[in-house]
């Protein structure tokens, strides 16, 4: 079967400033994909050219088997698509968007659209320009999976949505994953969300992709903080550890196995001291995003 | 409302000073004509302003569903009648005015209004007779006229009326914002007709009609959805573009040029006419550009629904896009081209305009569709949009030396008009090329920019 999203070697860039350098990403069907990144490390680009939306200035980039840019009316069907913006149609009110956008996909599911509506509680009467952010950014996750799609790309979808809606969002995404086997790109800020839907991680930095693991691995890493004099610690050798910053002179900040960790601190020579900093999987990510 | 603001207060004051100072230094026969005419601009100001306020702060307490704001704002009109209006009157009045020139100070007010809600027909208006005169006619050389009683009469009485229109505008725009009280009502979770309607003190049926033709006019459009296209109307309120020509409007501004230019005609028949055509020709050339320019800013302005657009299974190929386009950069020109060519055969067949003018307005006109058409298929067929592209400009200046070339440097020689005529329809030619070879830049990509 082949992959659900994939980009080889894609490079692009905006005037000068050079935002993806031969990214390489595969994502199989039925994979959850949770995709990280500081502000302006290429997420939304890379969506918009998994999607075609975008050209690229070098490599490709295909959605199941065909290329993202000339996509058939079958393959366009199979995606759901919500972008970092939420005031999409903000001209309409909430029924009417979704009427007219709902009419461009022959099989849309409007039983499925009320049940999510009744349960999000949105309102269709309003104009969506007139609509909370968070209201709207629920009305774009229902106007996406209202079309069944098997390909769902989400572009920072969740960052208006109170705990309790964010929550309710992952957990419709976990069920339609669970019972369809969707596949699921799903850009955000808010690992802990991730966490909860996504079997990988991938996070961006410097264009291209600075880390691509499973969720299960990334619960078992921890950041282990090194100090000591900066003639020491360049002694010392850390090619053992999955990562290692320097933030400064006089400071390591390694990401290390969690049952390697105290083997890890008791083999650092002496006049270095470590401490075990923080132990969650956001924290742990956030090394691969500085 | 209006007066809160510092410095509105500060200009009003100098004012003021400037006119009780000028009032004090005149003999005492001038001193009434002095107050009038120095009470008249800022009372045209401060109406013009206070209606812009009600607009605002009317819409916006209707929708907060304020209690009592349309009472509230009636005083406060009433006050600001009262201020600039009634206390000057009653000073000119003491100082021994003729009872029927001080109520040529509710005229100002008046405009005042007139210029807050209408200012595009003012501004119009404006243009058209400072055109068709060619600034011959000074405001002083209309003032004359007030020394006839029944022009002040008129004055006057078409003053009052437009004042008391005014002072029912908070009235008109709370029902006319009942919608609006509706979504916020609706935002509120009122769950149904009948309780957002109770909730706000309006009848429920309203909102029921409003909705029905809503969901009508939404059932309407998306019939033009089919597995094999779209239909125009489909594409414009995907990108919320002009809809349909306003055939009524076009008719208003057909009457309204052929008054003015009979107007002319009555005042000057030797010279006054063909400058007026020639405002009028101007007036639709920048209409013409205008409404094409505007199909450009929605494309540019709604990138992220037209992304949503091409991912949808129905979203048609290229070629019917490409023609969907088409089809709406011409329907955006009917109107102005219907109205255009209504207004010059009528200024033909009444004797109002000569063949040189139709002539010198024709290519004007061909030479502004031609580049505003060719602009925006040429922005439409980039890979992406540049605020300045050169190509553009360059087909432009081809447009616009075309029509110096066709008008003036060659008028009257066939080989220059030829040429001139080429170069008209260059940006025409460019575009058209471009646009049927290249592919369709939608969604809209702006450079530099995601």
């Amino acid at each position: 079967m082949a992959e659900a999203f994939k980009c080889e070697a894609v490079t692009k860039s905006f005037g000068r400033r050079r935002v993806l350098d031969g990214l390489s990403l595969t994502v199989e069907p039925g994979e959850t994909v949770g995709l990280l990144g500081a502000n302006g490390a290429g997420k939304t680009t890379l969506l918009k050219i998994l999607l075609g939306l975008l050209p690229t200035d070098a490599g490709r980039s295909s959605i199941g088997e065909e290329p993202s840019r000339s996509l058939s009316a079958v393959a366009r069907g199979r995606i759901g698509y919500v972008p970092q913006t939420p005031a999409q149609f903000a001209w309409l009110t909430g029924r009417a968007m979704l009427r007219y956008v709902g009419a461009f996909y022959p099989r849309f599911d409007w039983r499925y659209t009320e049940s999510l509506i009744g349960r999000w509680k949105i309102s269709l009467r309003t104009p969506i320009g007139l609509l909370s952010p968070g209201q709207q950014q629920r009305l774009s996750i229902v106007r996406a999976l209202g079309a069944r799609p098997d390909f769902v790309v989400l572009d920072e979808p969740i960052a208006a949505l109170d705990p309790a809606t964010r929550l309710a969002v992952i957990e419709e995404l976990v069920q339609e994953h669970r019972v369809r086997g969707i596949s699921i790109i799903f850009s955000s800020h808010i690992t802990g969300d991730l966490e909860r839907l996504c079997n990988r991680f991938v996070v961006l930095a410097g264009g291209k992709i600075a880390l691509n693991e499973s969720t299960l691995s990334c619960r078992n890493w921890l950041r282990i903080v090194v100090n000591g004099p900066e003639e020491l610690l360049r002694t010392v050798d850390f090619s053992r550890y999955r990562r290692v910053r320097t933030p400064r002179a006089g400071e390591r900040v390694l990401v290390a196995l969690r049952v390697e960790a105290s083997e890890s601190i008791a083999q650092l020579p002496d006049g270095l001291s470590a401490s075990i900093e923080d132990t969650d999987v956001e924290s742990v990510l956030s090394e691969w995003m500085q | 409302m209006v007066l809160a603001r510092p410095f509105i207060l500060f200009v009003l004051t100098l004012f003021y000073m400037l006119a009780g100072f000028l009032t004090l230094t005149q003999e005492p026969g001038r001193k009434v004509s002095v107050i009038l005419i120095m009470c008249a601009f800022p009372a045209c100001g401060v109406f013009a302003i206070a209606t812009q306020r009600v607009i605002q702060y009317t819409t916006a307490a209707g929708s907060l569903g304020l209690p009592r704001h349309r009472e509230s704002m009636r005083i406060g009109q009433l006050w600001l009648v009262g201020i600039f209006v009634g206390i000057p009157a009653s000073i000119a009045a003491a100082c021994g005015g003729d009872p029927t020139y001080i109520m040529l100070l509710l005229v100002p007010a008046a405009i005042g209004v007139l210029l807050a809600i209408y200012s595009r027909w003012v501004f119009l208006l404006w243009v058209t007779l400072a055109v068709t005169t060619r600034f011959t006619y000074s405001f002083g050389a209309w003032m004359p006229g007030l020394g006839n009683a029944w022009l002040r009469t008129i004055l006057v009485v078409l003053s009052v009326a437009a004042l008391y229109w005014w002072l029912g505008l908070a009235n008109r725009l709370a029902q006319r914002s009942l919608n609006a009280s509706l979504v916020i009502a609706d935002a509120r979770h009122e769950s149904s007709t009948a309780s957002i309607g109770e909730a706000l003190g309006a009848d429920p049926k309203q909102y029921d009609l409003y909705e029905k033709a809503y969901d009508r006019g939404i059932t309407a459009i998306v019939a033009g959805i089919t597995d094999r296209s779209i239909t125009k109307r489909v594409l414009q309120v995907g990108l919320a573009m002009p809809g349909r020509t306003n055939w009524r409007f076009v008719g208003v501004m057909v009457a309204i040029s052929l008054a003015a230019l009979l107007f002319l005609h009555v005042r000057n028949p030797h010279s006054d006419q063909p400058a007026g055509y020639l405002g009028i020709t101007l007036l639709a050339a920048v209409s013409l550009f205008g409404q094409l320019n505007a199909v450009m800013q929605a494309c540019k302005a709604r990138t992220n629904e037209a992304a949503l657009l091409v991912l949808t299974p129905r979203w048609p190929p290229q070629d019917k896009v490409k023609s969907l386009f088409l089809q709406i950069i011409l329907e955006r020109q009917t109107g102005i081209w219907a109205g255009w060519i209504l207004v010059s055969i009528f200024a033909s067949i009444f004797g109002l305009v000569g063949a040189e003018e139709l002539f010198t307005s024709t290519v004007v006109m061909i030479a502004t569709g031609s580049c505003a058409t060719g602009a925006l298929l040429l922005a439409l067929s980039r890979k992406v949009f540049k605020e300045v592209s050169l190509l553009t400009i360059a087909t432009l200046l081809c447009g616009v030396a075309g029509t110096v070339a066709f008008l003036f440097g060659a008028y009257g020689k066939a080989q220059g008009q030829m040429l001139g005529l080429g170069l008209v329809l260059v940006p025409l030619a460019v575009g058209a090329l471009s646009f049927s070879i290249r592919p369709v830049q939608f969604p809209v990509r702006m450079v530099n920019k995601q």
